[in-house]
């Protein structure tokens, strides 16, 4: 039986010794995995199911080759004998100092196992709720390359070797310059891991950027294309969260989909805009290491809004040093990026970037600026302390949507704008959060705290002159605009953490986690009508201001009676607070039928009047609270190597906008229920990783959200059910790495059986990248060439009216070399040029008295768009000082 | 292991995706609108045999709408658009001779209405053009150009009349008696014609025909007493300056009765009343696959 075995790292990392003097006092940066193979469980430790770890110290020279490997803590002749030969096929990004690659010695830890199915995570630090979770690279695995695919293969995942995968490789690097030992010419540093988070089921998708950072991508939210099934629209513009279309939801902004940076919630409780809108645009895509993404409600650690599933972003820096880059390309956009990152403190970075663009047409325009930064405290010998703290502001236009009429007459180009007064939105949010994680004899400790605040202001126009009816209690007044002026502000405090017991039974390893999440926002939304052309508020939609709270409690087991079969999940209660406080309970835009003329509340916006006079308060609280129990699970079935079967099942809930609570309202938030069934397979043939997952799905939301562009926003319809597919494969080699996924869904009405308007059927994406160093050396040093590609195809999405969308088809490629402090990159998002409907609706709207003044009102439903990016090419010009590229 | 049920599942997945609707559907059509068979034929009204010797109606827009007529809405209440219930639109204007009871095409590139396969149970004419609330009509042409002749049963005497209708607010407009309800009646109210008595539902490949038979404005409310208009030179008849009278000796004033003691102002506001009251006899719908 073939058995890898991974080196068991995390917190108990490799010590890095440089062989130069101790004397020479520059800090080195560790090396870092390129390529690792897993040692064979030896058959004749499989009789006695040995467990045990065996450390050996490695030699790394500067051509990044293992040269010299010694037993440092044997766990006997022939499992020393499987680790040795392992560790010599490692090949290494070489440790550097003063940016020169230097020979280093490392120590790697081979823990053995007998074979087990599951993926476990040894050295917990972080919840793996929060973690994106890198597969089996061992501790020494650093910076700069992280090549191993995300559901990486037996080392991995475990199925097949039994044991413990390894921690995130940027996080297991050295931490400290600070030699610890002495020894000749060696520096020895301490090493901080994290946890890796454990997989609940086929449809959990951690996903490494790794060399698929080619792929040119605007921002964050492109990320989760990593994950099948992904649609990202915008209507808003550049600085408006992206529309999220997974697994037969529309998740709109995020109300559907939990997000999170390294467990801090990005959605916005209580937004009127969408509760639940999550704008990524705050995180600098290059600090995204990876990426989780679990698609269903199948782990206890979610919690709201993880409806069609939960997407947690984690952060780090590869490329340490002081790097600074210039970005210059199409419609004069410029961005200036500066990372930073000691070599000796893997966990501490920062970054921060301007952003500045005139946009592709019409009222595009621009600008942001963002920070992140990033301090990691070793504290003791398991345990670290991270500080983290991100700030971002932006301010731009929005085009809006398009019709299809207009654009076709000539009236508006396809890269125009119906209302060209959607200037001046804004979007701003700070935090700060503070993690300490740390492992004791069978214990592991996480707790985080975390304080957010946002503010965002967003002008839409959906219907144009279609809104303002005449009431009886307004003076006569022509259609005024129906321009949404949105502003909405939140102060977010809460924390999360957990306690994980580990235990043997059975001759296994056996887990249990309780944990939390807790999570209070302060919140105030108001939404105005705005005048045509002068952005005066004429009409009063909302102002809420509320207090909500969530929190929710959790037990997550991780159970193996037998090496071949898991039982994960556990159950997950939550507790939902509401306290909405209505400012304007009547506005004047729903009309009074019998006002009587004692109150002459002739143009007001909020009403004190009831029907035949009788005299109320314009405003008006609303409070209620109610919980939700969760059951959650994942079988995990792993008798055949390297394949995982996979059952997960589970339960969710998405809290309801504030503006639908009403007193005592009984569940303020609606269920859902989920399954899947899936496969998964893991494993290397020669030199290329492979990993592949299937998975059918099935969720029912009994109440489903549905964007209502009349309202601009979404809003509640009847129940739904999707049936689908997602498939995902990434192989990767020593100078390549490929990645494809495609989800085939059908969502439908459960009442009508109609199809659910704007999800996509079908979603294909494909990545790749190959890198590879040029023959040329000036001054020694390679030439790195890489080059990336990545396509998307969208199927046509149902709309309204049993129409449907036109085929996305787009393309993204760039090209890159990198010499020694410098490099140079060349990259072209939709590089064909397609002139494409990245969002379609159809519905009722009335632009004519822009455009067509004299011309009676479209009071029927037409089709309307809003146009995808032309092709935009970007030159990048970067220089790293003090540390590797 | 077999990978074929895997196959076999996912290719059935994808055939279901593709098939399914969201509901409904949305059409384009052609619109037509004439005058009505035998309009241009003498006629008994209050008294008078009439003959129209020139009859053209602007119509500005005809809207189609879920609700039915006098169920709220657009009807009984202020609110003259209520977003959300219109499934068909002819949202443009056209010049009807409405003696002519051929149809003629809309003027405005064809296809001329669109909207959706929902039910409708009323409908509406625009007498106006842009914002219906504007307080001038911005239509390009008179709403309403009337010629002919009266002759009184009673004596024979022969009375030749023209009119003009523009429906603006300076002549039309009337005003709120309530100040806490200073937009109980908006000037398009007074624009637009709401109609009912249709059960109509857009499909592929058809047209819709508007009917206008003017006769049926002298025939509802008190009619018009030709004998109190004044003479086409007085200033009653130069409110629409765009007013053509031809040989007429007598106009019916663009004005209403709330013009005070004008002469001519009642026979102008009946006029309008039979314009806008004529009902189910004065206009009919029509959406049809052929002509």
């Amino acid at each position: 039986m073939a058995c890898g075995a991974a080196g068991s790292i995390g917190l108990a990392a490799p010590s890095v010794r440089a062989e130069e003097p101790a004397s020479s006092a520059a800090p080195v940066t560790p090396p870092s995995v390129v390529h690792h193979v897993d040692p064979i469980y030896p058959p004749s430790a499989l009789k006695e199911r040995l467990h045990t770890t065996v450390m050996l110290t490695v030699t790394v020279d500067a051509d990044g080759h293992v040269s010299q490997v010694t037993v440092s803590e044997s766990g006997g002749n022939d499992l020393d004998e499987a680790a040795i030969i392992a560790a010599r096929q490692w090949t290494f990004v070489p440790a550097m100092r003063n940016g020169k690659a230097v020979a280093s010695r490392i120590k790697i830890p081979f823990h053995f196992a007998p074979p087990e199915p599951p993926p476990e995570l040894v050295e917990p630090v972080t919840p793996p709720d929060q973690l994106p979770a890198r597969p089996a690279v061992p501790a020494a695995a650093a910076p700069s390359t992280a090549p191993v695919p995300a559901a990486a293969p037996a080392a991995a995942s475990g199925q097949a070797s039994g044991v413990a995968p390894a921690a995130e490789p940027a996080q297991a690097a050295a931490a400290s310059g600070a030699p610890t030992t002495s020894d000749q010419n060696a520096n020895e540093v301490q090493v901080h891991g994290r946890l890796e988070a454990r997989t609940h089921g086929a449809s959990d998708y951690q996903e490494t950027v790794g060399e698929l950072k080619a792929i040119p991508r605007t921002n964050a939210s492109d990320a989760l294309k990593l994950a099948p099934g992904f649609l990202l629209t915008n209507e808003g513009g550049s600085g408006h969260a992206e529309q999220v279309f997974l697994r037969g939801f529309d998740a709109h902004e995020g109300q559907d989909l939990e997000f999170s940076v390294d467990g801090v919630p990005i959605n916005d409780a209580g937004n009127y805009h969408g509760n639940g809108y999550a704008d990524t645009h705050f995180i600098i895509p290059e600090l995204i290491k990876s990426i989780r993404v679990l698609e269903g409600p199948y782990a206890p650690q979610q919690g709201d809004f993880a409806v069609a599933g939960s997407a947690d972003y984690h952060l780090g820096l590869d490329r340490r040093g002081l790097t600074t880059e210039y970005t210059y390309g199409s419609y004069n956009t410029q961005r200036f990026l500066v990372l930073w990152g000691p070599g000796e403190a893997p966990g501490t970075f920062g970054g921060a970037e301007y952003y500045s663009t005139d946009g592709f047409g019409v009222n595009r325009q621009a600008k942001r600026g963002s920070g992140i930064g990033q301090y990691e405290i070793p504290l003791g010998r398991n345990g670290t302390l991270r500080i983290n703290a991100t700030a971002y502001a932006t301010e731009y236009n929005s085009a809006g949507v398009v019709r299809e009429d207009d654009y076709l007459s000539g009236r508006v180009g396809f890269y125009g704008a119906e209302d060209p007064n959607l200037t001046g939105n804004t979007s701003s949010r700070v935090s700060l959060s503070a993690t300490y994680e740390n492992r004791f004899s069978q214990f592991d400790l996480s707790q985080q705290l975390f304080a957010i605040y946002r503010s965002m202001r967003l002008l839409e126009d959906w219907t144009g002159f279609l809104l303002d009816v005449q009431q009886p209690t307004q003076s006569p007044h022509v259609q005024r605009g129906d321009m949404i002026d949105l502003h909405f502000d939140e102060l977010t405090l809460g924390g999360r953490g957990y306690a994980r017991w580990h235990g043997e039974a059975f001759g296994l390893r056996q887990e249990f986690e309780g944990g939390y999440f807790a999570r209070v926002d302060q919140t105030t939304s108001t939404q105005y009508r705005d005048m045509y052309g002068t952005q005066t508020p004429y009409l009063t939609d909302a102002d809420l201001t509320s207090t909500l709270a969530d929190i929710g409690v959790y037990v997550d087991a991780n159970v193996r009676p037998l090496s071949w079969l898991t039982l994960r999940g556990g159950v997950r209660a939550d507790m939902f607070l509401f306290d909405v406080f209505n400012n304007c309970a009547v506005p004047s835009s729903v009309g009074v039928d019998s006002p009587s003329n004692v109150y002459l509340e002739v143009d007001q916006p909020c009403l004190s009047e009831l029907e035949h006079g009788l005299y109320r308060e314009p405003v008006q609280r609303s409070s209620t609270g109610d919980g939700a129990i969760m059951p959650r699970g994942t079988l995990i079935v792993g008798p055949i190597n390297h394949f995982e079967f996979t059952f997960s099942a589970g339960t969710g809930v998405r809290s309801v906008d504030p503006s639908y609570v009403a007193q005592g309202l009984q569940t303020p938030f609606v269920n859902i229920q989920s399954g899947d069934l899936g496969v998964s397979y893991a494993g290397q043939i020669g030199a290329v990783s492979l990993a592949a997952k299937s998975v059918f799905f099935q969720t029912h939301s009994e109440q489903d959200l549905i964007f209502d562009p009349t309202e601009g926003r979404s809003t509640l319809a009847s129940g739904s059910t999707r049936d689908g597919w997602a498939g995902s494969a990434r192989a990767l080699g020593s100078f390549f790495d490929v990645a494809a996924n495609a989800t085939a869904v059908k969502a439908v009405f459960e009442d009508t059986h109609l199809l659910v308007p704007y999800v996509p059927d079908l979603v294909l994406r494909g990545d790749a990248a190959v890198f590879h160093d040029l023959p040329w050396r000036p001054r020694g040093e390679p030439i790195r060439a890489t080059a990336g590609y990545g396509v998307s195809y969208v199927g046509r999405r149902p709309l309204p009216y049993s129409e449907f969308s036109d085929i996305v088809f787009i393309s993204d490629a760039s090209v890159s070399l990198a010499w020694s402090m410098w490099s140079v990159r060349l990259a072209a998002q939709n590089l064909f040029d397609s002139k494409y409907r990245l969002g379609e609706y159809n519905y009722a709207s009335n632009f004519n008295p822009i455009y067509n003044p004299g011309a009676p009102p479209t009071l029927a439903p037409e089709r309307a768009f809003t146009a995808g990016a032309p092709r935009t090419i970007l030159l990048s010009i970067s220089a790293t000082f003090g540390g590797t590229s | 292991m077999s990978r074929w049920p895997f196959a076999v599942a996912f290719l059935g997945l994808l055939a279901a995706a593709c098939n399914g609707t969201t509901g409904d559907a949305l059409y384009t059509f052609p619109a037509y609108a004439s005058g009505a068979h035998g309009a241009g034929e003498p006629f008994s009204a209050n008294g008078y045999t009439i003959q129209l010797t020139f009859a053209q109606l602007y119509v500005g827009a005809v809207y189609v709408n879920e609700a039915p007529a006098g169920s709220g809405g657009t009807f009984n209440t202020p609110v003259c658009i209520d977003p959300g219930v219109y499934c068909a639109q002819v949202p443009s204007g056209t010049e009807v001779n409405l003696l002519d009871s051929a149809p003629q095409p809309w003027q405005s590139p064809s296809p001329q209405g669109n909207g959706s396969a929902d039910l409708g149970l009323s409908w509406e004419i625009y007498l106006g053009c842009g914002d219906v609330n504007n307080s001038t009509n911005m239509c390009p042409n008179n709403t309403v150009d009337l010629q002919g002749t009266a002759t009184r049963e009673s004596d024979g005497k022969v009375f030749t009349f023209a009119a003009t209708v523009n429906i603006n607010q300076s002549n039309d407009g009337l005003p709120s008696q309530d100040p806490g309800q200073p937009g109980l009646n908006p000037i398009c109210k007074r624009r637009i014609l709401e109609l009912g008595g249709i059960s109509l539902t857009l499909f592929e490949g058809a047209l819709m025909t508007l009917t206008i038979d003017p006769r049926a404005w002298f025939n509802v409310g008190q009619g018009i007493d030709f004998s109190t208009l004044p003479s086409v030179a007085s200033p009653q008849c130069q409110i629409d300056s765009t007013s053509n009278y031809g040989d007429a000796d007598y106009c019916i004033p663009d004005a209403t009765n709330l013009s005070g003691s004008m002469l001519g102002a009642q026979q102008g506001e009946n006029l309008y009343e039979g314009i806008f009251t004529g009902g189910s006899a004065a206009y009919s719908l029509a959406y049809t696959s052929a002509l």
